[in-house]
Parts: C-alpha cells; sequence; structure tokens
C-alpha cells in the first residue's frame, strides 16, 4: 500500500521532469511549498504535471474532477501537500487494481 | 493523448473526460499568453464531467513546438482538423484568436461542427500590437504562472516567427462569414470592458437566432468570469444537444 512519504515522492519526481531537476535542487520541495508563488510554475507546466499524475495513477485519481471542485483563489494557492492529499485520499478509497490508465484521461 | 506529430510539427493536446453520448468539446485558446491551461485551470474540467474535452496547444504555444510561420488563421484551421480527425463531430469553444478560427473551421468543414461558442471573439478591427501588450500588461491571466517565462515567451513569438505579420495580414471575421454558419447553435460571450465587445452585435445582426451574453470583466473571461462563463458554455451545449 502506498504511504503517504511515497505520494509526496512520486509528486516531487514528476515534477523534476516537468520543470527540470537543476530547477528542484535549489529548492526543498515539502508539503507547504506552493506551485504557483514558491515553485513559479508556469500554467502550462502545472498541465503537464497533471498529466504525469493522471498517467501514473491512471484512473483511481480524477485531476479534473480535483480542478473543477475548486476556485481560482484555490487553484493559485495550492500546494503540494494540497495536491498530495487529494491522491491519498482517492488512493485509499480505490484499490490497487482499479488502476487502469486509459480511462479517465487518455 | 499528450502529444502528436502531425503536419510536421510536435502539437501538444490534452484530453479530458470520457466518450459520452454528448459530442465531444474542442477548446481553443487565445494568442500569446494563452495555451490549453487557459481552459483546463476554468471551464474545461466541469465540461468534461459530461463529454470528452480536447485541449490543444497552438503552434508556439503551451508545450507545442515553436514553428517560424503558420499562425495565419488558414493554417491553424488546417492543424486544427489534423488534430481533431479522429474525433466524432464535436463542439468548439473558442477564446479570442481561438474564437476566429473556430469560426473559419465551421465555414471549411461544416458537417464536423455540431455548436460553436465564442469567447470574447476578435470581430473588430483593432490594432495587432493590442494583442501583444495583454501579454505584457495582464495580471493573473493565467491561473497559476511563472510571469517571466511567459514573458520571454511572447518576447520570442514576436521576434522569431511571423505571427505578428500573420495576425495583421488575417481580416477579422465579418458578418458575411457568420451569416454562412447559419443553422450552426452559436453562442457569443462578452466582456462589459473588452475592446471586442462590439463583436456581439457583428454576430446578432448576421445571425439573430445566435444567443449573445455579456459578462462583466475584460478580454479574458474564461478566467475573469470563471464562475460565470463555465455554467453559460455547459447550458448552451446541452440545449445545442451538442
Amino acid at each position: 500500500m502506498t504511504s503517504g512519504n511515497d505520494v509526496l515522492d512520486e509528486v516531487v519526481a514528476m515534477l523534476a521532469e516537468v520543470v527540470g531537476e537543476d530547477f528542484l535542487l535549489e529548492q526543498t520541495v515539502g508539503p507547504d511549498t506552493t506551485f504557483n508563488a514558491d515553485l513559479a510554475l508556469e500554467s502550462i507546466e502545472f498541465v503537464a504535471l497533471a498529466e504525469r499524475l493522471q498517467r501514473h495513477y491512471g484512473a483511481r485519481i480524477e485531476f479534473a474532477a480535483f480542478i473543477a471542485g475548486l476556485n481560482l483563489d484555490q487553484i493559485m494557492a495550492m500546494t503540494v501537500g494540497d495536491l498530495t492529499s487529494y491522491i491519498e485520499g482517492r488512493l485509499a478509497a480505490s484499490p490497487e487494481d482499479a488502476a487502469d490508465t486509459s480511462a479517465a484521461f487518455a | 493523448m499528450a502529444y502528436v506529430r502531425a503536419r510536421g510539427v510536435r502539437f501538444h493536446v490534452v484530453d479530458l473526460g470520457r466518450d459520452t453520448g454528448r459530442s465531444p468539446v474542442v477548446m481553443l485558446h487565445g494568442l500569446f499568453t494563452g495555451s490549453a491551461a487557459s481552459w483546463f485551470f476554468t471551464a474545461a474540467p466541469a465540461l468534461a464531467r459530461t463529454r470528452r474535452v480536447r485541449l490543444p496547444d497552438w503552434r508556439g504555444h503551451g508545450l507545442t513546438e515553436r514553428t517560424p510561420t503558420g499562425y495565419d488563421t488558414a493554417t491553424m484551421v488546417d492543424d486544427l482538423a489534423a488534430l481533431t480527425a479522429d474525433l466524432p463531430p464535436f463542439a468548439i469553444a473558442g477564446h479570442s484568436y481561438g474564437a476566429t478560427v473556430a469560426v473559419r473551421f465551421a465555414r471549411a468543414h461544416p458537417g464536423r461542427v455540431t455548436a460553436l461558442a465564442l469567447v470574447d471573439p476578435p470581430f473588430v478591427q483593432i490594432d495587432a500590437r493590442w494583442y501583444a501588450a495583454q501579454g505584457e500588461n495582464a495580471q493573473g491571466e493565467d491561473a497559476v504562472r511563472g510571469e517571466d517565462a511567459v514573458r520571454s515567451r511572447i518576447a520570442d513569438l514576436l521576434a522569431r516567427t511571423s505571427l505578428r505579420d500573420d495576425l495583421a495580414a488575417d481580416p477579422p471575421v465579418t458578418a458575411a462569414e457568420l451569416a454562412e454558419l447559419a443553422g450552426l447553435p452559436m453562442l457569443a460571450v462578452v466582456g462589459s470592458g473588452s475592446p471586442f465587445r462590439p463583436a456581439a452585435d457583428l454576430v446578432g445582426r448576421a445571425l439573430p437566432a445566435a444567443r449573445r451574453h455579456v459578462l462583466a470583466g475584460g478580454h479574458d473571461l474564461h478566467i475573469t468570469a470563471r464562475a460565470r462563463l463555465t455554467p453559460l458554455l455547459g447550458a448552451f451545449l446541452e440545449e445545442s444537444h451538442a
């Protein structure tokens, strides 16, 4: 079963793929790190991260539904911890073998 | 879908939602500060609850390759045809220049489009420099952004591509062009403070049956009026049986 720290590590690894290892070496990424103010992530980079998350976790997460439930202020202020909490909640609610990657996010 | 090679160009395209009985909707972003993210963080996730949603990045925007040329609407219409060839007939929601391409795509491919939603369409002749100034001045265009990266991307588009010339050479959509689309369900939403607000009157004259709304705000209604625009788009797609 995936533990909380594993999800954080996985998210940070995917973030590194999106923005580059060098960029992430300059700062420590933790649950309180914000995508906008701290990481200055471009919105399209956030989309690229979302695509990687969706591919990695498959149908167990629904990133679009997660975003649809937030207002823009909440999206602007989103922390790495907000994201990992959502993912952990979804993983806890669905069994490992439900990981069908094709349906939610082709 | 993530990256697609089409017409010799590496395009980035995001798909959300699932195939249902309803038409997919392809959502087209505007130039310069726009990208798939423009819709990804605004109306697209809500629409994806009931239908497939496709969000392409235009050439030189988002994660699509920056080509030296090809920013005229004729080329972008052909790009769109290639990026939607696998879809059944679909609805289009286009913001800004995305709305211009949407109209010209619908004229060129009449059987392919089920409904057209135009969000602050630039069907009014204004100085092309206005577009570029948007990228330099606009705050909050992106929900999440690296402002320096966005500025340098816009500077590169202006300095290294034909975009500025293509934009200047492409005339705005006319009433005559719109009138050819009679019978196609159409929605025009404009900003009360946008330079393109008169476009709603142009659409109304050409197509009296078109639905028109003025929302409080400027050009970037998908962001600043997200809470109003998103349900408008959803209801329009449902009413159009798209």
